[in-house]
């Protein structure tokens, strides 16, 4: 039977909204602590709110967790609850072992002293004495990569190595227990692939780990099992692909509906008109088999329609479509040009076949504009119309790359 | 809950009060001011080398408040705004011995608070053993004082003044200011860390709080002065280290006593409660 190290009973933790409430209420708390009280049944004042609730969760040894969540959903104070640095308001929190709780990197830091000298503080911070940090001084140099500059006073050092010290300290004195809080989206490439390897280097040696991060591709490779928190509630417990890909799909509906809102504030009609030359009446999305649809898989087929309508005859059309991402940077676009021919006048039906679309899993929007090739517009529009692009966890670790604009179909073959 | 026999001790926190269970309370103070020896010393190694490093003026800066607080007094003797009983010793070196005594106090009152100030950023991020703090503010008081010391050492040599033997046991008294300060300056903790004027107001108060001690005037001062300077719990502290530097046999010693004896008691009542208020404010100031 594997042990557990941390276990937690029904937590949970309120806070106050307003800052002199919450001071006053720190000192109505101090009194009742120096009282004795119990506080068996604890109860929401004005203004207070619960930032955790009703968390059950075990953590045993040699394991790596995961703790994902929209910003402000509750990942960092549950961290400081585990770490014993603030009290649950209700429930119970059991720890086996010394927590090292990476909530921030180089925490004591003096910006005057060396870094040498920061050193020895950190680690005294941390519960060890002089001679275990000087027993480690060679293997903390030597992961931060920082041997020349140990000497020099820390406030000329770049933030990326701040970060390089501060997690190499941290992480050569062995805690039972390890929290990493979105400090490996610190630092260079070569610094992120050393700490993740230090990392699994630490999970074989016994040693637990909580990670805590926004990359859904790490969370679902390193980690077995993932907590997905949700304004202070636990949304889901269980293997990673499937918790990370319940996340994703929960994201992409709450910035489509952020998205939509915003949609119809400024960029519905079209930014540029000339009714007497060009009407658009409709743009819809169908897939492969004809379906309207708005939400498509990478690698689907995705056909645009659009039903327009030429009011004057013209001699050249170009029409170009945009594909924007949630910040508006282009993704791909295309452009057909006809002369002397359809479409140019009256009403016209053109779809536009996206041939097994590259696309990442978010919300796109699709621009279209019209012109005669000489100069002259006719109709422009950054927004007539948006799709969705489902997550695919198992297409995303497969590719294992949540690099790049767009995917790619790439074929890999052992040739000898 | 799986319940297997390792050898990792257990830690729980729940939402009652630690005061429910004294016993395990005071093993966890013992043990975390066992823990706070090494931070404590680091804090202030970090502390000392850092401010000394920044400023111009160094070391200078510990004899600074004193020598100022003596020439006041000088000045204020010499333009006779109050006569002072001859004290069998040249003048300046009585105040200056006074002052620096004083400082001891004064800096053990202000260091707690201003320490706990300047570590914020740690101790809303980690949870480590919180004594050390104030361990390390002592020990900022007291390399302060030895510089003193020097400055003490240089005057009195320079106005021929008289040191006897029994000097070495104006440690006891000095011990007592200390501690003084430094449960007085721990008591205010949980208050200063709320409400940023506390520090503040502190250095305001203890900067005039020098002219109802008797370090600028022997102890026979009359009037309201001279029982407010009576009943101040640092007077018989101050006195008492005072007369056995010069040699004096100490009077009545009841009052020293029973000083000594409250800011033990108080140290420790100041302890306890920084222990239980520190974990509820930290939740409050600082995410």
């Amino acid at each position: 039977m594997v042990e557990t190290l941390v276990t937690l009973n029904n937590v949970s933790k309120k806070f106050c909204r307003r800052l002199r409430r919450s001071l006053w209420y720190g000192i109505l708390d101090i009194f009742a602590e120096l009282l004795g009280s119990k506080r068996a049944n604890v109860k929401l004042r004005k203004e207070e709110f619960w930032a955790l609730k009703d968390i059950n969760f075990e953590l045993k040894k040699g394991e790596l967790v995961g703790l994902i969540g929209a910003n402000g959903a509750g990942k960092t104070t549950l961290l400081k609850l585990m770490s014993g640095l603030i009290k649950p308001d209700k429930g119970e929190i059991a720890i086996r072992g010394k927590i090292q709780a990476l909530i921030a990197l180089g925490a004591g830091f003096n910006p005057i002293l060396t870094g040498r000298e920061n050193i020895y503080i950190n680690g005294a911070v941390l519960g060890f004495t002089r001679r275990e940090v000087d027993a480690l001084m060679k293997d903390i140099l030597e992961f931060s990569e920082m041997e020349e500059f140990v000497d020099m006073p820390v406030q000329s050092y770049s933030s990326g190595m701040h970060v390089r010290l501060g997690f190499a300290v941290a992480v050569n004195l062995k805690p039972d227990i390890l929290i990493v809080d979105e400090v490996l989206a610190v630092g260079d490439a070569s610094f992120r692939r050393k700490a993740r390897n230090k990392m699994m280097e630490l999970l074989h040696s016994g040693i637990s780990v909580i990670f805590v991060s926004h990359n859904m591709a790490l969370i679902s490779s390193l980690t077995s099992r993932c907590i997905y928190l949700d304004r202070g509630r636990v949304v889901a417990i269980g293997p990673s692909d499937e918790v990370t890909s319940l996340y994703l799909s929960d994201s992409i509906k709450r910035t489509k509906e952020a998205a939509s809102h915003m949609k119809n504030m400024w960029m519905e009609a079209a930014y540029l008109t000339i009714p007497e030359v060009f009407g658009m009446d409709r743009v819809g999305l169908i897939d492969g088999e004809g379906r309207e649809v708005g939400e498509f898989r990478t690698f689907d087929d995705i056909i645009v329609v659009f039903e327009m309508d030429f009011r004057q005859k013209l001699e050249k059309v170009l029409l170009a479509m945009t594909i924007r991402d949630q910040v508006d940077d282009v993704v791909v676009s295309s452009s057909k040009l006809s002369m002397n021919e359809k479409p140019n006048e009256g009403k016209v039906r053109v779809e536009c076949r996206m041939v097994k679309n590259r696309f990442r899993e978010g919300n796109y929007n699709i621009g279209f504009y019209v012109s005669d090739f000489e100069g002259g517009s006719f109709y422009k529009s950054h927004n007539v119309g948006s799709f969705t692009i489902l997550a695919d966890m198992r297409l995303i670790r497969h590719q294992d790359s949540t690099q790049g604009f767009v995917v790619m179909d790439a074929n890999w073959e052992v040739k000898q | 809950m799986t319940e297997l026999n390792l050898d990792l001790p257990i830690t729980r926190y729940t939402p009652e009060s630690r005061m429910r269970h004294p016993l395990v309370l005071l093993k966890d103070m013992w043990h975390d001011l066992k823990a706070s020896r090494e931070l404590g010393w680091r804090l202030f190694i970090r502390d000392i080398s850092a401010l000394y490093r920044q400023t111009a003026l160094g070391y200078f800066w510990a004899v600074f408040p004193p020598l100022v607080t003596t020439f006041v007094f000088i000045a204020l003797k010499s333009s006779e705004v109050f006569s002072v009983k001859d004290m069998g010793m040249s003048y300046p070196a009585f105040v200056m011995m006074g002052t620096i005594f004083f400082h001891v106090f004064v800096d053990a009152l202000n260091a707690p608070l201003k320490v706990i100030n300047e570590s914020k950023s740690i101790l809303t991020k980690i949870n480590l053993p919180r004594e050390a703090f104030i361990l390390s503010g002592i020990g900022e008081v007291l390399f302060s004082f030895s510089i003193k010391l020097i400055l003490l050492t240089a005057v009195f040599i320079y106005f021929h003044a008289h040191v006897s033997w029994m000097a070495i046991f104006a440690v006891i008294p000095l011990l007592g200011l200390l501690l003084m300060g430094t449960m007085l300056g721990v008591l205010l903790i949980p208050l200063g860390l709320l409400f940023k004027d506390i520090q503040s107001a502190l250095t305001i108060f203890t900067s005039g709080l020098v002219f109802l001690t008797p370090v600028g005037y022997s102890k026979a001062t009359g009037g309201t002065l001279g029982k407010l300077i009576e009943i101040n719990p640092i007077t018989p502290l101050l006195i008492t280290a005072k007369d056995l530097v010069i040699g004096k046999m100490p009077g009545n010693l009841a009052p020293f006593f029973v000083v000594f004896g409250v800011t033990l008691v108080l140290l420790f009542i100041g302890w306890v409660i920084y222990r239980l208020a520190l974990p509820i404010i930290i939740e409050r100031i600082g995410m």
